[in-house]
């Protein structure tokens, strides 16, 4: 009796302490935006990459740490949130805004192509529901065909025709609903993309130091990693120009 | 072409000397010089002075000046000739004197008085500094001895025409050896990699010859530069042991060793064909130097006998010389030093670069000029590396060299044009050209640097358009979002946790267990019925088994014994009747106790009627026996299922 008291008491400090600490949290935010508005970029950088590193994922936080550092003119570390904004919502306008006026600081900028009308469209749709929004609709689906079969099963002369299409679209629908969740989870959670942080960047031939310097990027460069050793990133450019450099370089998108 | 004819007095020969050591004629205007062969004489030495008559029609008398401040050791000989040439035809005389000064000082030798077509001409005076000196002063003196002390090339000179003779008894080969040898002159034999060397061959002879050079060195390892000599070639004297040489320039080049280590100055062979003379045993009296007659040379029984040419033949001598090879050190640069934008360049050097335009457009190039000057390797000179930002194309340089025709040492420049196309707008910035070369000199590296240069770039016509291609505000960003989010913690990917394959597993096992549930029911619903016939049906092949056989063989007898004893065995068995108390009217009664009547009944007893009858009633038929016995399996597993249901039924 006692010892469930305890615990009773205990849950409640936890379940006391984890609301008030969501608090600060917000209070941080309003205080780096309050920071950014007396320019002090770097400052106010630094704790909205606090609340970043803390794990709260959000658009506007990356838009925001983006602009943050942009303003205390780190183009790398700005494009990289902007990018980051641009992964959790591909189609955020002040985001994709944002991270073109800091391309222009980048020297030797090329730009993306633009996505092909079914490559947005698969954006669009990807990005329809959140991944986990896709996993459980999934699984909703999954379970409506499961219970769909049984009846079939069980009940044979339950509308057999009717059974039938239900089973059979919500068939359709958990692969659609899976497969985008799959996607949608691998395209977050692949790296090979990454900004180039350092000023200059001389891309060698090879994965070593004596190689012979094919091109130089600069700060703020988006780049594809195709391909890594321990040390150096073979990466490629969207113009299909590639060549190493040593992956300290680089930030991984 | 030029033909000279030559004909000399007293010892005397006439030469045709083809190393074109042969001089041009002035006009045919007259001149009475006097020339002496140095000016500068130590005491003891001898010299000699000449007087030369050019032109001069008919000359009746010479009177030489007063030689009392000097002892005439030899003279005065006499040398008459004619020279035509392009066409003009020209006469001379000259008389010369060797003498030695008695005294030291200055003296002043008064012209020569000749008689010319009756006037009275004289000569130039000339005058003679006389110091005390060891005669190895002198000699070295006399090496730099110029050519114009000597009467513009009168064909022979000197002590030439004593050589050419070939006295009796004298060896052919050991007078070559003496007066004629091709020697290498390097200016120094040890020196870097890069740096100047400059060789000189050398023909030295005494003697008449035509030479051919036949093998030219190739310099292995060496980037040579030739140097222009001039044609035909002039000849320098020079003493050697105390003998003077003509001396002729075979080749003089400019080498820069290519590579370290000990290499070798291949040899230069030359082929000369001596012409000699052979004195005809006859001689001419040997003539008196101190002899008088001086006031009257022209008198004198040689000029009688001048156009008699003395009784001389010639021979031409092959003779074949080589230079020994000569091994020079090269050392290679200092590593350590070695700056990194070194190039290969040893020597003195400036260096400047310049660009031609401060403000261009995208469509435009730049030209970036680096021009290096100096004295050294300029003719190996590599571009200096340029540290172009990728903001430009960089494009092969156009090298155009300016190297001074035959500079000793090299000196020149060379000019590197690098072409760059900008491909960005701004200001850019082109780092400073660095060239550093080796300074031989002083043993160490020496860098020079151009100031950078920053240009400005338009874009040009050709430009990309599209980069501007922003919204109006496209230089300001975005305001940042400062309305309040819920800042919810990033949530694990529910693909990534066990929950989702839990969740997708769960209704699979329902479906499972559906699936169980569905095969038992269907299993209770017909399957068991058809298991259970079948079972049925082994329990009366197997009573049958032995009816079997005997059907297969034909007995029939037996085959409708066993039949009807397997039969009413299975219903003593399973009605559980003792064999003893079978009877037909038991059967039934039992049988309808379980409720199994109609067919099954009556085709059981049709079979054991027709068992009874085929037994007591033999006739062999086959078919009947096959017909028989089907029944008997038919019955044995219908009555097999009916008691079996009957049994369920009941329990």
């Amino acid at each position: 009796m006692k010892s469930l008291l305890t615990a009773c008491c205990f849950f409640f400090l936890l379940y006391n302490s984890s609301k008030a600490g969501e608090y600060p949290e917000l209070i941080k935010y309003d205080q780096a935006n309050a920071i950014f508005g007396q320019k002090k970029y770097s400052e106010a950088a630094a704790m909205f990459q606090q609340l970043i590193d803390e794990g709260y994922n959000h658009p506007e936080l990356y838009i925001n740490a983006g602009n943050a550092w942009y303003k205390a003119n780190r183009t790398g570390l700005a494009i990289y949130n902007y990018e980051k904004a641009l992964i959790l919502d591909p189609f955020n306008k002040a985001a994709l805004h944002n991270r073109s006026v800091a391309n222009q600081r980048v020297e030797g900028y090329v730009n993306d192509l633009p996505l092909l009308f079914f490559q947005r469209w698969w954006l669009q749709l990807q990005h329809f529901y959140s991944p986990n929004g896709w996993a459980i609709g999934s699984i909703v689906f999954f379970w409506f065909l499961i219970a769909v079969v049984i009846s079939i099963l069980l009940k044979p002369s339950l509308k057999p025709a009717l059974l039938k299409w239900g089973a059979v679209t919500s068939g359709i629908l958990f692969l659609c609903f899976i497969s985008l969740a799959v996607s949608a989870y691998v395209s977050v959670n692949t790296h090979d993309t990454g900004i180039i942080m350092g000023n200059v960047v001389k891309v060698k031939a090879g994965p070593d130091q004596g190689s012979k310097d094919v091109f130089e990027l600069h700060e703020g460069t988006k780049v594809q990693v195709t391909d890594a050793t321990q040390e150096y990133c073979k990466i490629m450019l969207p113009d299909g120009k590639t060549g190493w450099l040593t992956c300290a370089e680089i930030k991984r998108l | 072409m030029m033909v000279t004819t030559v004909s000399i007095r007293m010892s005397v020969l006439s030469l045709f000397f083809s190393l074109g050591i042969v001089s041009c004629l002035q006009a045919q205007e007259f001149k009475f010089t006097t020339t002496v062969s140095n000016t500068k004489v130590a005491l003891d030495e001898p010299f000699q002075i000449q007087f030369l008559l050019e032109n001069a029609p008919n000359v009746s008398s010479f009177t030489p000046p007063s030689f009392s401040d000097f002892e005439v050791m030899q003279g005065p000989s006499q040398m008459q000739g004619q020279s035509i040439m392009n066409g003009h035809r020209s006469e001379y005389i000259a008389l010369i004197y060797v003498l030695q000064a008695k005294r030291v000082g200055n003296f002043t030798l008064t012209g020569a008085t000749a008689r010319s077509n009756g006037n009275v001409v004289h000569s130039n005076p000339v005058t003679i500094e006389v110091v005390k000196g060891a005669r190895n002063l002198s000699q070295q003196q006399q090496q730099q001895v110029p050519q114009g002390a000597y009467p513009p090339s009168r064909g022979p000179q000197r002590q030439d025409e004593m050589e050419g003779v070939l006295k009796n008894g004298e060896d052919v080969n050991a007078k070559l050896k003496k007066n004629i040898f091709v020697k290498v002159d390097v200016d120094k034999t040890s020196l870097y990699e890069g740096e100047q060397l400059t060789v000189t061959y050398k023909l030295y002879t005494r003697l008449p010859t035509n030479s051919s050079v036949t093998k030219v060195p190739a310099f292995k390892g060496f980037s040579a530069k030739d140097i222009e000599l001039p044609n035909p070639p002039q000849a320098t004297e020079e003493v050697v042991n105390g003998i003077p040489f003509k001396v002729f320039i075979i080749r003089k080049t400019l080498l820069f060793p290519l590579q370290s280590g000990s290499l070798e100055l291949d040899p230069v062979e030359v082929d000369n064909h001596v012409k000699l003379v052979k004195l005809v045993k006859n001689n001419k009296r040997a003539r008196d130097p101190f002899g008088d007659a001086f006031n009257d040379p022209f008198n004198d029984p040689f000029f009688d006998d001048f156009f008699n040419r003395p009784e001389v033949s010639y021979e031409d001598v092959p003779y074949k010389i080589q230079t020994s090879p000569v091994k020079i050190t090269v050392k290679p640069l200092p590593v350590d030093s070695r700056p990194a934008s070194y190039t290969g360049a040893v020597g003195k050097f400036n260096m400047t670069a310049s660009i031609d335009k401060q403000t261009l457009s995208t469509d435009d190039a730049l030209t970036l000029k680096v021009v290096i000057s100096g004295q050294g390797n300029v003719n190996l000179l590599n571009a200096p590396k340029l540290d172009i930002p990728s903001s430009f194309e960089k494009y092969d340089p156009k090298v155009t060299d300016n190297i001074e025709k035959n500079s000793n040492p090299l000196s020149g420049s060379r000019q590197f044009e690098f072409a760059l196309m900008p491909l960005e707008a701004g200001d850019q910035t082109i780092p400073p050209v660095e060239f550093s070369y080796f300074d031989a000199a002083s043993n160490s590296f020496k860098t020079t640097r151009s100031p950078a240069f920053t240009v400005h770039i338009t874009p040009g016509k050709q430009a990309k358009k599209d980069k501007e291609d922003f919204s109006e505000n496209r230089n300001t960003l975005a305001p940042n979002f400062t309305k309040a989010i819920d800042l919810i913690k990033e949530k694990s990917f529910l693909l990534a946790s066990p929950w989702f394959y839990i969740l997708l597993l769960l209704p699979v096992v329902a479906l499972i267990v559906a699936l169980f549930y569905r095969r038992k029911h269907d299993y209770q619903q017909n399957n068991a019925a058809f298991l259970k016939h079948r079972f049925a049906n082994k329990v009366a092949l197997k009573r049958l088994e032995l009816a079997a056989r005997y059907l297969k063989e034909g007995k029939d007898k037996a085959f409708y014994e066993e039949t009807s004893r397997a039969v009413w065995g299975y219903l003593s068995n399973k009605l559980h009747i003792p064999f003893s108390d079978l009877s037909k009217q038991l059967i039934q009664d039992r049988l309808s106790q379980q409720h199994i009547n109609g067919q099954n009944t009556t085709e059981l007893f049709d079979l054991l009627d027709n068992c009874e009858m085929a037994l007591y009633t033999p006739m062999h038929n086959n078919d009947k026996m096959q017909g028989t016995y089907q029944q008997a399996v038919t019955v044995i597993s219908q009555l097999e299922d009916e008691l079996e249901r009957a049994k369920s039924s009941v329990a």
